[in-house]
């Protein structure tokens, strides 16, 4: 039984990733262009030569901390739709301490960044925590409008107070060198890594291993029992966001030290590692494995996007596209783990609703 | 011509079967029990004549022309209205507005419809249904304000007025009080004679030897008896539910608590619900070690609030709860448990079990910091599937595969997963709600001894049940709840059914009249 | 008094499109199929208007376009979410997700960051009522705002009569409010789902239209700016009420409109004028939620 459901698992996640590139792929047909052609080289420069691989685990960094943060909550039924912006909270903070405090050596300035983003992400994810907690107000509604207030609040502080004077377009000032991360080898991967790897490796035994795990399992399969055997489920959804907000903001943070430098308006990317993050945790379905294994996939098809363009005559943008039709197509369970697929066209006609009465 | 008839109607979820070829009929203008067990598959039979489940085989056959429901709608069509176990109204909406919705009223204008709801003719066309029925509502009373009986009428009327031949009421008495369930039979009655024919799911023998004309007995899904009411009595039709005789065969010795310390104490106990409405008022009580407490009623008098204000789940207002002197007045469940209380709830899908977790990880809900399994903060599952191996055994529970999910075992042994666990953790009282709801027989028994068992060590009990055999087996007090309050104390060993039947309808025997 | 004007004219300059999300949105609340893609829906609205304008220099042509797309996309939406089923949140995303990147996409196809309507005139659009738009404060704000604009206050009134008047109305709350009385009843539900999401979608391609077409004659992309999102600020702080949650929505316009003006002087500063809505939706949904609970005796969380 437990094989016959990993197999389930594993058609509904590629499936919709398949549909995808398949659509993507008619829109590089209209384009003119072979889709072959163009997602070989795609994957190929990504993933195949040893700088591309690189910068491929690079951008996975930021990836993998932003999927967990999502999926420890999700899992819980808790839904944080602001992870874009508290890591963007966290990174902002962490390019300030990393621009305006000098005289640090560099492994003591990197942390202060991290524990600064980490904060900042906390205490930005604390205000929709403590709402849901005491006041029971929707936290997704709240998360994910204040990214649109947190997105302003950070145009006002890099256009205002923290701007870089004399730069062409609004940044605020470059971090010192103490606190940027170095490149290992020839391509851009950083020591971030890294340490990305080892907060998976922590929030692996977390998720699957620890009380904390099977209490995120339980109330988000049942809150009412939860409750009722013990598990203090208000102090368990403060402490989820909080472990969110600081996975968000030490993303964030890292992204920062080992990419950015500064903070501009066009921070983190289109659409967002927040959202991205989003992507990734649905694609390795909240479970630690597999948003490593989908952070690297879709890391390998972002950077390969920027190969697109300079080989081809496809718009990058394609890539986005892809994106938004691979989240579309995951938010459907096309086979249930236990009816098949004719089963669930059969009960579009059903115009009653099932009854399980035993 | 039978109104209705089954032949050999089944149903089966994957490989359940819940209905086993029933077949049964029913007579036009008379009264129909369907009687049987918690689980025996009546509701999934009514469903099926109401368009709400479609049948794996069989036919169903009104006033002897085969038809097919795919939705209520079309059972509605037909003429059969159904009236749930649980209300399918809208409370923020009227009377008048839940009654005909759906079936709206439009303004005309020049023999068009308009897209407006002509809210006068609405209200006087159910002013005029209420009134023709002899019911007592409002028309214009918000749902969300109205009690349990009343709802139920206006669930009533809602099928009279789409006017239906055939009424099916599921289970209409479990929230009843005894008043309101001397109405609902007159106004049943009163139904019949007017040319309806009813049916009625029920398992409250008494109330079925009132109201029915037929009654047709069903046992784990197929049809075990057909009778005419007036040929049968309770016991029979017990004898029929269980195949064989009902009578608890638990002995009761020991329990001799004079002279023993309070272990629990409930003092003043007041609570309001959501919609402001006292549910609990003043109650008071106190359970001495090595002694079982029962209380007693009709669901619905505030026995499930009790039950969630000691549990932790809502909050007292005023009063106080105390255990061994200690105040545990509105805890938290995880403080409860750590002060010495054991809880067996009253819903056990809901509150003490996660059904799609495994069998193991449900040994250990609610005792997730026992060192036995938690190391640094990190479940340790040899640990744990030893615990779940020792708990299978010592309370004989029947599992297929015991690293499997807790969704595939009955609901007696789902129970004893709960029992088991509560148990093992040596609590000093435990708070057993409905303990053997929807159990069988076998797992009924075993539950009944371990309580007892448990008593006899010198641990307390309290127990709240609807089923009043089992308070009055197990208990060596009973309290009687009605409308909120504790309304009496009496010795089960020495009052009457009847005593308490009156207590449990607000009437004390000594003084006339009602406290109602 | 020159910036007084100028504040009232883009108060209902900005209220429109949100208003009309909002107006739309009430009814998938309503019916508890929230919809977050309401952002996208109006970018394709904004987008496929300026496109089809450009294309074939037909105005009635690109209204007609824009509507049509966004109720395919709001079949889309309903396929997903009421028939297959899918996490309603995730759909909403992924809508919101793919529009502005096949915007993109083809805009750099065509090889341009903006499409520009060269050929319209947005002062031909606009309505200048000949008495009304002299008097003092009234003036800009009654005359010469585009069609929609107008349109999108008086469905004010006509949403209003829809949700509390109408069988639709009194169904598609009964959808959400207890689903299960409305199946036992025989209701299709799906189907109320369904009408409440496309009414959205059709209201959003017309603050779509009014945004892009209508204002500026030209498409940039994500120039929705979060009005989408602000909007579903508006939804939830009036609960859904039609007349409730305009009023709020009109609040955040005059918020923008403020910020837009207030930039002039205050510089940077004038941005954090927008964030206004959304921690007043969060003070009201707190609100709203502690006094509800307020003598709640049951513990949740």
């Amino acid at each position: 039984m437990k094989g016959k459901g990993f197999a389930v698992k594993l058609i509904n996640t590629i499936l919709p990733v398949l549909l995808a590139f398949s659509i993507g792929g008619i829109l590089i047909l209209v384009t003119g262009e072979n889709p072959f052609e163009v997602y070989g080289i795609m994957f190929g420069k990504s993933l195949f030569t040893s700088k591309g691989f690189g910068n491929t685990l690079h951008y996975a960094a930021p990836l993998i901390l932003t999927g967990l943060a999502i999926a420890i909550t999700f899992k819980a039924n808790i839904f944080n739709m602001g992870v874009q912006g508290q890591l963007m909270f966290g990174g902002f903070f962490a390019g300030i301490a990393g621009a305006y405090i000098t005289g640090m050596s560099s492994l003591p300035h990197q942390l202060l960044c991290f524990a600064v983003g980490a904060l900042c992400g906390v205490a930005f994810a604390m205000i929709p925590a403590l709402l849901r907690a005491y006041f029971k107000v929707d936290e997704m509604v709240v998360t994910l409008t204040f990214n649109y207030a947190m997105i302003k609040v950070l145009e006002y502080l890099s256009s205002g107070p923290f701007r870089e004077q004399g730069s062409g377009y609004v940044c605020t000032p470059t971090i010192q060198g103490s606190a940027m991360f170095t490149r290992l080898g020839d391509s851009r991967l950083t020591g971030f890594f890294f340490v990305a790897l080892a907060l998976f490796a922590v929030m692996w035994i977390v998720m699957k291993k620890s009380s904390l795990g099977y209490q995120v399992t339980a109330i988000g399969q049942n809150p009412e029992f939860a409750e009722a055997t013990g598990m203090r489920v208000r102090r368990k959804i403060l402490l989820l966001m909080a472990i969110s907000g600081a996975l968000a903001g030490i993303a964030g943070a890292g992204y920062m030290m080992s990419e950015e430098f500064k903070y501009t308006l066009t921070f983190s990317g289109s659409p967002g590692l927040g959202w991205d993050g989003m992507l990734i945790a649905l694609l390795g379905r909240h479970s630690p494995v597999g948003i490593l294994i989908a952070s690297i996939f879709y890391s390998a098809l972002k950077t390969g996007a920027d190969n697109i363009n300079m080989y081809t005559n496809v718009p990058k943008e394609v890539v986005a596209v892809i994106q938004g039709l691979m989240i579309l197509f995951l938010a459907v369970r096309f086979l249930d783990e236990r009816y098949d697929l004719k089963s669930r066209i059969r009960t579009l006609r059903k115009p009653a609703e099932e009854d399980m009465e035993k | 011509m039978s109104m209705i008839r089954t032949i050999e109607l089944t149903k089966k979820f994957g490989d359940f079967t819940a209905n086993d070829k029933i077949s049964f009929s029913v007579e036009p203008q008379e009264i129909k029990c369907i009687v049987g067990e918690n689980g025996a598959g009546k509701s999934t039979l009514m469903n099926m004549l109401y368009g709400v489940l479609q049948p794996t085989s069989g036919t169903i056959l009104i006033e002897e022309k085969e038809m097919c429901f795919k939705s209520p709608q079309d059972a509605i069509a037909c003429g059969i209205g159904m009236v749930h176990q649980h209300f399918k109204l809208v409370p923020s909406l009227t009377v008048y507005e839940n009654i005909l919705l759906g079936a709206e009223i439009q303004k005309e204008w020049k023999g068009h419809k308009l897209l407006f709801i002509d809210k006068g003719e609405e209200r006087r066309k159910v002013r005029e249904l209420i009134d023709r029925y002899h019911f007592q509502l409002n028309v214009d009373d918000r749902v969300e304000n109205l009690s349990v009986g009343l709802c139920q009428q206006i669930e009533i009327l809602k099928m009279l007025y789409r006017n239906v031949k055939i009424l099916i009421l599921d289970e209409p008495t479990s929230v009843l009080t005894p008043q309101e369930v001397d109405r609902l039979v007159e106004n049943l009655k009163d139904l019949r004679d007017a040319g309806k024919t009813i049916v009625v799911i029920t398992h409250k023998l008494r109330e079925v030897m009132e109201l029915s004309d037929s009654i047709t007995v069903i046992k784990a899904g197929k049809v075990v008896g057909n009778v005419l009411t007036k040929d049968t009595c309770e016991r029979d039709l017990a004898q029929m539910m269980v195949g064989r005789d009902v009578v608890l065969t638990v002995s009761n010795e020991g329990g001799n608590t004079s002279g023993t310390e309070t272990r629990y104490q409930a003092e003043k106990l007041t609570t309001i619900n959501d919609f402001g409405k006292n549910v609990l008022n003043e109650v008071s009580f106190e359970v001495k070690a090595g002694e079982i407490l029962g209380i007693a009623g009709v669901e619905g008098n505030g026995q499930s609030e009790l039950v969630k204000v000691l549990t932790g789940v809502m909050l007292a207002k005023q009063g106080k709860v105390l255990i061994d002197g200690k105040d545990i007045t509105n805890l938290w469940p995880k403080q409860l448990r750590e002060s010495g209380l054991g809880i067996i709830p009253e819903d056990r899908y809901g509150q003490g079990l996660c059904r799609t977790m495994s069998i193991a990880d449900n040994c250990i809900a609610g005792y997730l910091d026992d060192p036995e399994v938690n190391r640094f903060g990190i479940l340790q599952s040899r640990p744990m599937g030893r615990l779940r191996d020792r708990y299978i055994e010592k309370y004989d529970i029947r599992v297929g595969d015991k690293h499997g999910e807790v969704s595939q075992l009955s609901g007696g042994n789902a129970q004893k997963i709960i029992i088991a666990r509560e148990f093992e953790n040596n609590p000093q009282l435990i708070i057993a709600c409905q303990p053997t709801r929807g159990v069988d027989v076998g797992s009924i028994e075993f539950i009944h001894k371990q309580l007892l068992a448990f008593r006899n060590a010198g641990n307390s009990v309290l127990l709240i049940s609807s089923e009043l055999s089992e308070i009055m087996s197990l208990s060596d007090r009973v309290a009687v709840m009605y409308k909120g309050e504790i309304i009496d104390e009496v010795d089960p060993k020495t009052a009457s059914t009847s005593d308490i039947g009156l207590l449990m309808a607000g009437m004390k025997p000594e003084k006339g009249g009602t406290s109602a | 008094m020159r910036m007084l004007n100028s504040i009232l004219y883009d108060s209902v300059y900005h209220s429109a499109p949100i208003l009309l999300c909002v107006l739309g949105g009430i009814f998938a609340y309503k019916a508890n199929v929230l919809n977050i893609a309401l952002e996208g829906i109006m970018l394709a609205g904004a987008f496929v208007s300026v496109l089809v304008g450009y294309f074939t220099g037909n105005l009635l042509l690109a209204y007609l376009a824009a509507i049509m797309v966004c109720l395919l996309l709001g079949l889309l939406f309903s396929a997903m979410s009421v028939s297959l089923k899918g996490n309603v949140i995730v759909v909403g995303l992924a809508i919101n997700m793919v529009v502005p990147a096949i915007a993109a996409f083809i805009m750099q196809y065509m090889g341009v960051a903006t499409i520009n309507v060269s050929w319209l005139s947005v002062a031909d659009l606009k309505w200048n009522i000949p008495l009304i738009q002299d008097i003092p404060v009234l003036g800009p704000i009654l005359s010469g705002h585009p069609p929609i604009t107008y349109i999108s206050f008086l469905f004010i009134a006509v949403m209003s009569v829809l949700m509390y008047k109408t069988r639709f109305g009194v169904h598609a709350r009964v959808v959400g409010e207890n689903e299960d009385a409305a199946l036992s009843l025989g209701l299709k539900t799906n189907r109320y789902k369904y009408i409440a999401i496309l009414l959205g979608a059709f209201c959003c391609a017309l603050a779509g239209v009014n945004l892009s077409l209508e204002r500026m004659g030209l498409y940039t992309n994500n120039m929705t700016a979060g009005r989408g999102f602000i909007a579903i600020a508006a939804i939830y702080c009036g609960r859904g009420d039609p007349v409730s949650s305009s009023l709020y929505a009109i609040i955040f316009g005059i918020a923008r409109a403020l910020a837009v003006n207030m930039g002039l002087f205050a510089g940077p500063t004038a941005a954090l004028i927008d964030v206004i809505p959304y921690v007043v939706m969060a003070v009201v949904l707190t609100v709203v939620s502690a006094v509800k609970r307020k003598n709640s005796m049951t513990r949740g969380f």
